[in-house]
This record gives structure tokens, C-alpha cells and sequence, in this order.
């Protein structure tokens, strides 16, 4: 009898350690059961600022909801803008293109996001899953050309610091800055280093340097008009030469290989991950990219 | 019990029980082709890597004991044979074309550089032609090998004037003024002594050919090179190859004004010196041969080399062309000399005294040197950094 209720206490107190991990590995509750017949709608009263991770303090939520804000009303409502935080992203998307950058699709969707009718705008997602920690910006409707290779790149160099230090806010109000930059000038203006201009004077010494001698050895060389003669071309006779017989023996063959170094390239830019198009649960079309961190 | 096991490779003796040869590396305990010691011809190397080659018994051919190449007796023989410079056989016939000598002529006698300068007795010379000294001394020349032929000048001082004007055309670096009148009045036309030689090369010639084919599969590229030895056999006449006989003047620069177009060869006449002097040869035809031949050597193994143009690449490496019918004349050629000074040192010049053809070595004005190199280095790093600056914004 015990020993029975020993079993039972014990598979109580597993049952008990399992809970909370199944309710961790359960979808949010905003993701539809049903993704097959999702039709896609405006949402009211949206949260600028969905931080499920729980990484901003209250008070940097309220910063950043009147940072997004603004920048929405900035563009005349045209492209929506949401920041979202989890702790994981659930495995959707796995093995699927663009596997990284669906859940947030799939948020920015199955809640409503978007302006006009096309759903313009973009979602910044921050996914906290331990191991699998990355960003990735999503991008719908009217707001998809501004997130090319080159501008994902260059938001994900702006804020990579900021991540890598745990500076959350820091990265998101970078992100707003170089995001406004984007919609206004359709590029983010590189900054540049000493070593951008130091490799443009070396380049340009160099590039100098060749011309120069070269321009210089053709002079010098033509001013020297004496030379041995190596044949005697000019004293052939006429028609004199006679090729009798050729005999070719065959002796051995080197076979060499070489690798043929690949240009493609696997990403759109830089060290980030890129899709220019790809899917999300509800069949929305997105585009964008990020970094793990 | 041995302590040693021989290599079947390189036949040396190698501690027992090891699986490599300590010398050579080769395996001990691969399986060669059966041979004897008789049968093995290690003075013939693998033309691929040039380790030994053993006789294989089983395929009747050579083989190679690290690259498994295999050969057949015949090429690997004709291969192998030692490379070999042909030898001129020269008979000197020549000498019986050149027994006939001028009379008495007036000669002028350097005494900075020896040359013998010869004139016609009405045409003095006021300074030496090839050194520019200016002690000559005049004698009486007896003996002096009468030439088989001479070509007269046939550019004259206004002509000089024209060619020296064409000839500075382009050269940027060229100081202002260096060819003053002065100079071109003191120029020195002058006969030089050449030797004429014809002769038919005959013989073959071997080859090293290779071809080449390119295929890629996956991320590799694969290049193909067979080798070939291609034996060439056949023959090629040359006729007049110049060599001057004139220890003095540089053969670089006598080489640089042909050709001569030696259809304006006349029997030699002492009018021909009138105005002009004439050297006498102090470079005989066996210490011209050589030159010569080399000359229409190279000439033939290019012509054999173009004639299997299937090869990607032709090397000569053994040339068994012999010269017959060999023989030689003693001509005159009519050259200008020009010798100029510039910042301490002497420039000389040569012009082909029947086409205009003028060489030498130009002295060069080292502020337009500068320029040459710092205005185009500043040009082309101005536009490439303001490039640079372009593509960074």
C-alpha cells in the first residue's frame, strides 16, 4: 500500500513539474486556431508596444509607444508600426522560408495590423527563446520597398550594439531613428569611418602609382630604340622552309583542380538573414530580416 | 635473418619491417611488376616527375614507380636523348671569295680605340668616328681585303636633318635641343665592314608539346595538360645574315638599323669613299659564324615551333640542325655615327646610311622625367579618390 501511494505522490509531482512547461510550448492566445480560412481585418485600439518578454520597464513602454506614435503620424498613417517582444516564437514557421521572420508576420497579421488597404507597415520582433535569440523586422503591403537588403542591413548594424549589451530601449529607439530615415530618403545614410577614407587614399595612391610608372617606364622605354637581334626573319629565302615529317609521341597527361570560389550570396547583406518575399501563416506577403544575437 | 629489405623503387637498402622506403618514400610492400635486376634502366627518368623508371615485364613497357606512368621504350629513348647544340659544320669556302686585295690605300689610325679608318686619299678624317678621339694619325695601308661588294649612301645631310626630326617625334623626355646643327654638320658617314653569310639549316628538331582542355564538375575546374614529344625534321635556306666585322662599333646598334636592302649591292670602287670613310675589319668570319648561326637557329625552331600550332605550348629541347652549303661575302655597309654628349656622358647613335633607319639610346631630361610620373599619379588619384568619395556617401 505504501508503495502505491508512493507511485502516486511521485507521478503527482512530475504531472505538477509538466504544466507549466505544456502551457510554455501552448500558442498565444491571439494566434487563430485555424490559420487555413484566416481572413485578414483591421484591428482597433492596437498596442504600439507588445513586450510579452517582458524586456522594457513600464516606463520605456510608454516612451516608445509615444516614439511609435509619432512616427506613424509622421508618414500621414500611411505604414503601421508595432514593437513585439517573446519569449519564444514557437517553432512557427519551421521549415518554412523565412522560418525566423513568420511568427512575427503571423503577429502583425492574425492581430489586425496595417493601414490602408493593402495592411502597410511593419513589425519589430524581438525573440527572447533562450538559444535562439534574434530580431527580425517583417514588412507588408506599401512599406515592403523600404525594407530592401540594404536598409534590413543597415537597421541590424544600427542597432547590433545596443542588443548585444541588453540595451533593449536603446536598440528600439535607434531603430525608430534609422526606420524614420528609411521612409524619408528610401536608404540609410552609411556613416562612414577614418578607415572608409583611409582605404580611399590608399586606393587612390595606388591606382596614382600605376599610372604614374606606367605613364613613366613607356617614356623611358621609348627613348631606347637598341636591341641584339634574336632571329634572322628578314634573310629567309622565299618559300625555303621544309617541314618534312613531324612525329608526336604521346608521354603523360597532369590533370589539376581548382575550387571555383562561389559569388552568391546566401544572405541580402552584411551578417543578416534576408528574405525579399516570403509567407506568413495567413498567407500574407512579407519581406525583411534580421540577426540572432 | 636480414635486417635490411631493398626498395623495388630505388633499390636501396631500408630497415626491415618498414612500410615506406627510407630514401625514396616509396611503398615496400605494393606489388611491382616482376623484374630482375638486368631488366631494371634506371638511367631513364619519368619525364612527369622524374623518379626512376623500371621495365615492366607484364606490359613490355617502362613504368614509373611513384606516378604509375607508363612509357614506351622507343619514346622514353628518343626522349631522353641528351640535348645537343648543333655544330656548324663550316668549311670555309668563304676563303676563296676573299682572296683579292686593294691597292695602297691612305688610313687614318686611332690611337684611343685602334680603328682603322681607310679613305680614298682625298677625304680626311678629323677625328675617330667611334670613340670621337681626335688624335688620328694618317699612314699608308697595304693588304687591306678588298670588299665583294659595297651599297653607297644614299641619305645625305638634308636627309639626316628629316630623320633626326622624325626620330625625336614622340620622345616626351627627350632634352630640349640635344641634336644641335653643330652636330649634325660633324656627322660621319662611314663604311662598316659586315659579313654576308647564307646557308641551309637541315636536320630535326624535338619538341616538348603540350596541350590543354578545361572541364568543371561541381566546384572544381579540372585542367587537362598532356605532354607530347614531337620530333620535326625538315630544312630552311637563309641568305645574307649580317654580322658586322667591326670589333668597334656595337653590334646592338648595327642590328638595330637592318635591314639593308642588300638588291643595291654594287662591285666594290674606291669612288664609293670619296667624302665617307670606310673600316677596316678586325673581326673575321670564324668568330662571326656564331653569331650567325645562332641568328638563323632561333629563327628555324620558331618556324618549326608555328608549324604545330595544335600545341598550346612548344619548347625546343633538342636541336640537331646542322648548316650546309655554307658560305660568306665581305661587304661594305654605309652607317652615320653620331656621338653626343649629355650631363658627362656619351650617347652614341647609328643611322642606316640607305633607308634613314636611325637608333641609340636617347638621354633623358630628369625634370620631364618627374613630371612624366607625378602629373599623371596626381591625375589618376584625384579622380579615383573623388570616386572613392562618391560611392561612400
Amino acid at each position: 500500500m505504501k508503495k502505491f501511494i508512493s507511485v502516486i505522490f511521485i507521478s503527482l509531482i512530475l504531472a505538477a513539474l509538466m504544466i507549466p512547461s505544456a502551457f510554455a510550448a501552448s500558442l498565444p492566445s491571439w494566434y487563430p486556431s485555424d490559420t487555413s480560412n484566416f481572413k485578414d481585418f483591421h484591428g482597433s485600439n492596437l498596442p504600439r508596444v507588445v513586450d510579452d518578454a517582458d524586456i522594457f520597464t513600464d516606463l520605456d513602454e510608454a516612451r516608445l509607444t509615444e516614439k511609435v506614435n509619432a512616427l506613424i503620424a509622421k508618414f500621414d498613417n500611411k505604414y503601421d508600426l508595432v514593437i513585439f517582444t517573446d519569449v519564444s516564437n514557437y517553432g512557427i514557421g519551421r521549415g518554412m522560408e523565412a522560418s525566423d521572420g513568420v511568427y512575427p508576420a503571423d503577429f502583425y497579421q492574425f492581430n489586425g495590423y496595417g493601414k490602408g488597404d493593402n495592411y502597410s507597415g511593419s513589425v519589430i520582433f524581438i525573440c527572447m527563446e533562450p538559444g535562439n535569440r534574434y530580431w527580425w523586422s517583417a514588412a507588408r503591403g506599401d512599406s515592403i520597398p523600404y525594407f530592401t537588403s540594404d536598409n534590413v542591413n543597415a537597421l541590424d548594424e544600427g542597432i547590433e550594439p545596443y542588443m548585444a549589451d541588453g540595451d533593449y530601449y536603446g536598440a528600439m529607439v535607434r531603430y525608430l531613428t534609422l526606420l524614420d530615415e528609411v521612409y524619408s530618403t528610401g536608404k540609410i545614410a552609411k556613416k562612414r569611418t577614418i578607415g572608409d577614407y583611409a582605404g580611399s587614399i590608399i586606393a587612390a595612391v595606388i591606382v596614382g602609382l600605376i599610372v604614374g610608372l606606367s605613364n613613366m617606364s613607356s617614356k623611358v622605354k621609348n627613348m631606347k630604340k637598341v636591341a641584339f637581334a634574336k632571329y634572322a626573319n628578314d634573310y629567309i629565302v622565299k618559300n625555303s622552309f621544309n617541314l618534312r615529317h613531324v612525329n608526336e609521341m604521346f608521354l603523360y597527361k597532369n590533370v589539376t583542380r581548382t575550387l571555383i570560389e562561389s559569388t552568391s550570396r546566401s544572405s541580402g547583406g552584411g551578417g543578416s538573414s534576408y528574405s525579399g518575399g516570403y509567407h506568413s501563416s495567413g498567407g500574407g506577403s512579407f519581406s525583411g530580416g534580421g540577426r540572432h544575437f | 635473418m636480414a635486417d635490411t629489405v631493398r626498395c623495388p623503387v630505388c633499390n636501396a637498402e631500408t630497415s626491415a619491417g618498414k612500410k615506406f622506403c627510407e630514401y625514396c618514400g616509396s611503398e615496400l610492400n605494393k606489388k611491382q611488376p616482376t623484374m630482375t635486376e638486368s631488366e631494371r634502366i634506371e638511367e631513364y627518368k619519368c619525364p612527369a616527375c622524374g623518379s626512376p623508371l623500371v621495365f615492366n615485364t607484364d606490359s613490355g613497357k617502362l613504368k614509373c614507380g611513384s606516378c604509375d606512368n607508363e612509357y614506351d621504350v622507343g619514346t622514353i629513348k628518343q626522349y631522353q636523348k641528351n640535348k645537343t647544340e648543333a655544330e656548324f659544320k663550316w668549311d670555309k669556302k668563304y676563303a676563296n671569295a676573299l682572296n683579292e686585295t686593294l691597292p695602297e690605300m691612305t688610313a687614318y689610325i686611332c690611337k684611343s680605340c685602334g680603328a682603322e679608318i681607310i679613305t680614298d686619299g682625298t677625304t680626311a678624317a678629323t677625328h675617330c668616328p667611334y670613340c670621337d678621339n681626335k688624335v688620328i694619325i694618317m699612314e699608308k695601308l697595304t693588304g687591306a681585303l678588298k670588299p665583294n661588294g659595297v651599297i653607297p649612301f644614299r641619305v645625305d645631310k638634308k636627309g639626316i636633318k628629316e630623320k633626326i626630326d622624325e626620330f625625336c617625334k614622340g620622345k616626351k623626355l627627350l632634352p630640349k635641343d640635344f641634336f644641335t646643327q653643330k652636330l649634325i654638320d660633324e656627322v660621319q658617314g662611314v663604311y662598316v665592314p659586315v659579313w654576308l653569310f647564307d646557308g641551309k639549316l637541315d636536320g630535326k628538331v624535338s619538341l616538348d608539346g603540350t596541350t590543354s582542355s578545361s572541364y568543371t564538375t561541381g566546384n572544381y575546374r579540372y585542367t587537362e595538360t598532356s605532354h607530347y614529344l614531337v620530333e620535326c625534321d625538315g630544312s630552311m635556306e637563309f641568305t645574307r645574315v649580317p654580322v658586322d666585322g667591326s670589333e668597334k662599333m656595337p653590334d646592338d646598334l648595327m642590328n638595330s638599323i637592318e635591314p639593308y636592302d642588300y638588291s643595291q649591292i654594287v662591285p666594290f670602287d674606291g669612288q664609293y669613299l670619296s667624302g665617307f670613310l670606310a673600316d677596316r675589319y678586325d673581326k673575321d668570319p670564324d668568330a662571326s659564324i656564331p653569331i650567325a648561326s645562332q641568328r638563323m637557329m632561333n629563327s628555324a625552331v620558331a618556324a618549326f615551333s608555328n608549324a604545330v600550332n595544335k600545341y598550346s605550348s612548344a619548347t625546343l629541347r633538342n636541336n640537331g640542325l646542322t648548316l650546309t652549303n655554307p658560305s660568306v661575302k665581305y661587304v661594305l655597309l654605309p652607317v652615320y655615327i653620331f656621338n653626343c654628349k649629355y650631363a658627362g656622358k656619351i650617347y652614341r647613335f647609328a643611322m642606316n646610311g640607305q633607308t634613314g633607319k636611325l637608333v641609340g639610346e636617347l638621354p633623358i631630361d630628369k625634370g620631364k622625367k618627374a613630371r612624366s610620373f607625378w602629373i599623371p599619379f596626381l591625375i589618376a588619384a584625384a579622380i579615383v579618390f573623388v570616386i572613392a568619395l562618391f560611392l561612400l556617401r
